[in-house]
């Protein structure tokens, strides 16, 4: 297994008119679980493309192991790669799918013909599409195809897998249960994989690492847990973690946080501290997640502030608010049987210790 | 990728172009500056610049050539054009129960052209030809129409349309094939009889598929000689010589290569500027759907 | 207000209704109308070329009589003479060599051509094809004196190899512009899927991309086996007497007078007969390949 290093990775395409990558470094450590989180269009299939070499990046280097890989040919990368689009052989069975990679001639004498066939039973298995094995990609689902795509790159013993949202399109269950499958696989195997998904959760629940991409950029680097309670910027704030934190406006008066419309907010001297550095002295962006946004009766004596019930989203054990008061839109989750009804008033509670606060100009976390 | 990787993909395709293709036709070019014939003892290669080039302005043979080519081509191009798309129209429904009717209507298109002249020169035979018999009988036509003056370019273009027209239905009828049902269910429910419904429904939607038939069929106009030749040899005189048999003629009867290549050098200028033309809606075509 | 809105539009609907019903039944009819006249315009065209052939199995009276003759029976003699006495079979065998080397040699040098204009970047691509597309229209002539004159100095006039590198001249164009438009159907992803599996570019060209065009590679080769086919002017011009091919000679056999239909006709028919099985073997790609591949057919 290998570590994957790209640096100042930059990529752009039509002449100049989509610029897919800027200025992208990222390390993926040797036998861990990288995500490449992003929205359609951050930049994460590109950089997949670059890694294995099917596109020369405009500028930047590809580092495997320390050996610089920029240039080098697809094929002696001997890296394995799953397609968001699965690009599967169509004149060829499920067999001959899995099969193709191991009869490569750059490898052929690596397995054998028993070895080979025994492996791609074993994928097959794996993934749940053993029965299909005899069938072409047409008889297919779309759902089976994928696994299949998914199939076609586990089934080499490469230096890293470059998966690219390689189970978007499964059911949901099914989708589960893949994603405790790649876990368990790549712990057991210490397999370096370098994984792409547009879906939060899948990356937080899957990832040792993750790089978060937007617009071509890197907006942040981290470990699951660090992405999540300590977000870089509002993009990272609002992309990680659901329903999305709300971010609010707030003016900075003396020793109180005013948040129009809402709030007074006492500042404790760390927060004060805090806010001394940020660039203007006087806003400030103030963000808080809605499970930490305490929802109380409006009676209640601790309330800071009043808003309307407009809402109520049940997900189950947990229940999405959507709370107004005057023109301000806030979210709150808490426990369904805790949950208010809909049209009523409650009180609102803003510990400023859980909050998170960006510059409101360059939209950067404040640190301490 | 490595440099120079390309050329292994495409450099014996690049020297067999470079040897059949585009030297042949730099020496042509060359040869159309030169005084170079075979029969004239002083034609012996000189430079001559422009000398071939002013004698063509002059040539009315070559003016000729060209006539009779537009002549020709114009009825040509719109018989086969109203009538394939006539026949597209109604062999649509019969196609879509059996394609098989597609490789039969394709049998003039496809078999050999010198075959097609073949049956012209037979069929309109006044003494014994199927259809010769018939218009010898009833008085139309008494005389022998490739030898005839008037009648011999008609037979042309005639045999021509016979040969072509299915092309142009076929292509037509792909067309119709693929056309969609929605906007024909919407107009019979807004009450559209069937001669609106053609022009407003139909006609826009096929007129891709028309414009790219009918300028394959305005550039293989130009190129028409084994018809001609297996049926009048260009004549009788010159009333069926179109340009590819008058470049023929001075090129391999006289052996006036100077001469010929100008003419040879000029046909290609045309075609070169009509093929433009056809580059242009070939490839908007399959790159942006039929939106041509 | 709105009973009569209700109204109005279930007077619509019906109104709607009976014209498509009405519109049924009168396009059954004209359905039936277009199949006679399909049969009939079938036959139309048919008709002249089928009688042409069978003039090849009457007899000279038969042939010259004035009246058509629907009836006979039919005689090999023609076949037989110009076949075997006049050794015009080596004709048709002229021809096979000349298309099947000429098709073959494009084929071999054609297809990885197209396949690099559709995968690389190739500078002044657009022009290149221009200039593809125009060669493949221009009529032999133009090509057909300098290509004398080069193969004369070859001392190649009379060879197989004059005319089989002539049919190149319009072959190779053929086989790139097609093969190209098939080539670009095929998703760039199965290239990139085969090299990061471990095939080389040609690897991925060979063993992933090549089987997903076979029926357009089998396409290509019989129109361009028929183009060569029904060639004339290179054939006549750039052959002797014991190459020539078959469609080259037949307009000689076409004089002013004193022409033997019978046999010329014969020969007419069994030049024709590989063409006609080659255009019902291509009965899926006929459209695709005359429309140099706008038509999807």
């Amino acid at each position: 297994m290998a570590k994957i290093m790209v640096r100042n990775l930059s990529k752009q395409y039509k002449d100049g008119e989509v610029q897919a990558l800027r200025d992208v470094s990222l390390e993926c450590p040797d036998g861990e679980f990288f995500c490449l989180l992003g929205p359609a269009g951050a930049g994460k299939t590109t950089s997949i493309k670059l890694i294995a070499g099917i596109e020369s990046p405009d500028g930047g280097e590809v580092f495997l192991d320390d050996e610089r890989i920029t240039g080098v040919d697809p094929w002696e990368r001997d890296l394995a790669v799953a397609f968001e689009t699965y690009a599967l052989y169509p004149q060829r069975t499920v067999r001959q799918n899995l099969r193709f990679p191991l009869q490569a001639p750059a490898r052929k004498d690596a397995w054998s013909e028993a070895d080979a066939e025994k492996r791609v039973v074993e994928i097959a298995n794996l993934l749940g599409i053993g029965e299909l094995l005899d069938r072409y990609p047409r008889q297919l689902s779309g759902g089976q195809r994928q696994r299949v795509a998914l199939g076609r790159a586990l089934v080499r013993k490469p230096r890293a897998y470059l998966l690219d949202e390689p189970i978007a399109h499964l059911d949901a269950k099914l989708r589960h249960h893949m994603r405790g499958e790649l876990k368990r696989i790549q712990r057991d195997l210490g397999i370096t994989v370098l994984y792409c998904t547009p879906d939060q959760l899948e990356a937080l629940s899957l990832a040792d690492h993750m790089a978060v991409l937007n617009e071509g950029r890197v907006e942040q680097i981290g470990a699951s847990k660090d992405v999540y309670m300590r977000p870089a910027n509002i993009f990272v704030a609002r992309f990680v973690g659901d329903p999305p934190m709300n971010i609010l406006d707030a003016n900075i008066e003396g020793n109180e946080l005013l948040i129009p419309e809402l709030t007074r907010l006492p500042m404790a001297a760390t927060v004060q501290r805090l806010l001394a550095r940020n660039s203007n002295g006087k806003t400030v962006k103030l963000g808080i997640r809605p499970k930490d946004l305490r929802v109380v009766p409006e009676s209640s004596g601790e309330a800071q502030a009043k808003a309307e019930v407009t809402h109520v989203q049940v997900l189950g054990e947990t229940s999405v608010l959507t709370l107004k008061a005057d023109s301000l839109e806030l979210h709150a989750k808490l426990a369904t049987q805790d949950a208010p009804e809909r049209g009523s008033n409650v009180g609102v509670i803003i510990d400023p210790a859980v909050c998170h606060f960006f510059d409101p100009e360059t939209e950067r976390r404040i640190e301490e | 990728m490595k440099k120079g990787y390309i050329w292994w993909w495409v450099l014996p395709s690049a020297i067999l172009f470079l040897f059949i293709i585009l030297v042949p036709f730099i020496i042509a070019a060359t040869y159309s500056f030169r005084a170079l014939s075979f029969t004239s003892s002083q034609a012996q290669g000189q430079f001559i610049g422009l000398g071939n080039y002013r004698r063509l302005v002059f040539d009315s043979d070559f003016y000729n050539a060209f006539k009779v080519t537009f002549l020709y081509m114009v009825p040509a191009v719109l018989l086969q054009g109203a009538l394939g798309l006539g026949m597209a129209l109604v062999m649509s429904g019969a196609v879509r129960r059996a394609r098989v009717l597609v490789p039969i209507m394709l049998l003039p298109t496809l078999l050999t052209p010198v075959v097609i002249g073949l049956v012209g020169v037979l069929t309109l035979n006044p003494d014994f030809g199927v259809l010769g018999i018939f218009l010898n009988r009833s008085g139309l036509i008494t005389e022998a129409m490739l030898g005839s003056s008037k009648w011999a370019l008609p037979a042309i273009i005639a045999v021509d349309t016979y040969q072509w027209t299915p092309f142009v239905a076929v292509i037509l009828l792909s067309g119709l094939l693929a056309l969609p049902r929605e906007p024909y269910e919407a107009a019979q429910v807004d009450g559209a009889n069937p001669l609106q419904t053609f022009f407003r429904v139909t006609m826009p939607l096929l007129w891709p598929y028309l414009v790219v038939a009918m300028l394959i069929r305005v550039i293989d106009a130009f190129r028409i000689f084994d018809i001609i030749w297996v049926m009048t040899r260009g004549g009788p005189g010159i009333t069926t010589e179109a340009v590819a048999v008058y470049a023929y003629r001075h090129t391999f009867r006289y052996w006036d290569m100077g001469y010929g290549s100008a003419l040879i050098m000029v046909l290609f200028l045309f075609i070169s500027i009509l093929v433009e033309y056809l580059y242009k809606a070939l490839t908007t075509w399959q790159a942006g759907g039929e939106t041509a | 207000m709105n009973d009569r809105a209700n109204a109005i539009s279930s007077a619509v609907g019906v109104q709607a209704e009976a014209r498509l019903r009405a519109a049924k039944g009168s396009r059954r009819l004209l359905r039936w109308l277009s199949y006679l006249l399909t049969a009939l315009m079938v036959v139309i065209f048919l008709f002249p070329w089928l009688w042409v052939f069978s003039l090849g199995f009457k007899t000279r009276t038969e042939i010259l009589s004035s009246h058509v003759v629907w009836i006979w029976t039919p005689t090999l003699d023609n076949l037989k003479e110009v076949l075997l006495v006049k050794g015009y079979w080596r004709l048709i065998g002229n021809s096979l060599i000349v298309a099947t080397a000429a098709v073959g040699l494009c084929i071999i040098i054609g297809v990885p051509a197209a396949y690099a204009f559709s995968r690389f970047p190739i500078p002044g691509k657009e022009s290149w094809f221009y200039m593809i597309l125009t060669f493949r229209m221009a009529p032999a002539v133009i090509l057909a004196l300098p290509l004398y004159i080069i193969f004369g100095r070859l001392k190649l006039l009379g060879t197989y190899f004059a005319p089989i590198l002539a049919h190149c001249t319009f072959t190779l164009p053929f086989v790139i512009w097609l093969m190209r438009s098939f080539f670009e159907d095929i998703p760039k992803e199965i290239d990139a899927a085969a090299m990061t599996d471990g095939y080389t570019r040609f690897g991925a060209f060979y063993h992933a991309v090549l089987p997903l065009v076979k029926s357009g590679i089998v396409a290509v080769t019989l129109f361009s086996i028929i183009f060569s086919w029904n060639e004339f002017l290179y054939g006549l011009i750039l052959t002797s007497d014991i190459t020539r091919p078959v469609a080259s000679q037949i307009p000689s056999l076409v004089r002013p007078h004193g022409t033997l239909w019978g046999e010329v006709c014969a020969l007419a028919t069994v030049a024709s007969i590989p063409v006609a099985i080659l255009i019902f073997a291509l009965q899926r790609q006929l459209v695709r390949g005359l429309s140099f591949g706008a038509v999807k057919g």
